[in-house]
């Protein structure tokens, strides 16, 4: 899947693969990889605006900690973030639901 | 973290330019990330990401420059992550904002009562000259304000995160309490400056009616 058809989206899947686990930017892409199998493969950069973005206004929290000798942040859900996380799962589940029953009536 | 340090002396000049991609990758994100505050936290972990995927990839059984390489183009282009980070320019900003504020003012200030123009009206060009200073310490404390905000946010360690937040709340409690104290002051200091731009207008037309009679004459 093309990287442009997730705008919009990818705050809520990052939000969503930390939800069980913190992870660091290398394993959060990779769930991502995994977790829909294969198609949001995108360039591994792209996860960090989104985990900056997401660190500023508070919906993450991350802490560092030296593994095999290199710094590594890992990112979790803050409360803010468990609750906007439900709240926009909630938002998708029924946008989803509207987009289907439309196109079910049109085909 | 050598690499990091690497491409640090590498832009001061000292060093030696790597062949390694990742090295040359964090070179072009540390050109990138200058100035900002959370430079060293995004080059840390920016280079943890791709060693990690470099590992993971000769462990996969690829040569070790092919996998920097890969890991490299699975990444995307630097310069994205480093204006990602933040920071930098709404500080920049605001500062040079009020710089050029302050400039500009003190450059109107030379220009009406400057060297040479003498005259008993000494309000207007003090007033011009405590705007631009006014100007330039509004701009310091929003820079102030926004570079520590950052820097809190992107710091790793509680307390140094804590005392940033603090200084960037002391910065904005200055700001409104500058604001507070200029809106007091408001009335007079309005009244002082169309009085000061009254006596500028008069010295104009006498200047203007000394050259009008100097070239006639």
């Amino acid at each position: 899947m093309r990287s442009e058809a997730l705008k919009g989206h990818l705050d809520l899947l990052v939000l969503s693969v930390l939800h069980n686990a913190p992870a660091h930017g290398y394993a959060v892409i990779h769930r991502l990889a995994d977790q829909s199998g294969g198609a949001f493969d995108l360039p591994e950069g792209t996860i960090y605006p989104a985990l900056y973005r997401l660190e500023r206004t508070g919906l993450l929290a991350s802490d560092e900690s030296v593994v095999d000798g290199r710094r590594r942040r890992v990112y979790r859900l803050t409360p803010a973030g468990e609750e906007a996380l439900g709240e926009r799962v909630g938002e998708w589940e029924q946008f989803a639901r509207s987009v289907a029953r439309t196109l079910a009536a049109g085909t | 973290m050598g690499a990091v340090r690497t491409q640090r002396r590498t832009h001061t000049g000292g060093g030696d330019v790597s062949d390694d991609p990742i090295d040359a990758y964090l070179a072009t994100l540390d050109r990138s990330l200058r100035g900002r505050p959370n430079r060293g936290r995004v080059l840390a972990e920016t280079e943890d990401h791709l060693r990690e995927s470099a590992e993971h990839l000769e462990r996969s059984g690829m040569p070790a420059a092919e996998a920097a390489r890969e890991a490299v183009s699975r990444m995307g282009a630097a310069e994205p992550l480093g204006r990602a980070a933040g920071g930098r320019v709404a500080a920049g900003a605001v500062l040079v904002l009020g710089w050029v504020a302050a400039i500009g003012l003190l450059a109107t200030a030379v220009a009406v009562h400057g060297p040479g123009q003498d005259g008993p009206t000494p309000g207007l060009p003090l007033l011009l000259v405590v705007g631009a200073m006014a100007a330039g310490v509004v701009s310091l404390l929003a820079a102030a304000a926004v570079w520590t905000w950052s820097s809190a946010i992107a710091s790793s360690d509680a307390t140094w995160r804590r005392a940033m937040a603090a200084f960037a709340a002391a910065s904005a409690f200055g700001l409104v309490g500058l604001g507070v104290h200029v809106g007091k002051h408001q009335s007079g200091g309005t009244r002082a400056l169309a009085r000061s731009a009254r006596c500028s207008a008069s010295r104009w037309r006498r200047l203007s009616s000394w050259c009008q009679s100097a070239g006639s004459s």
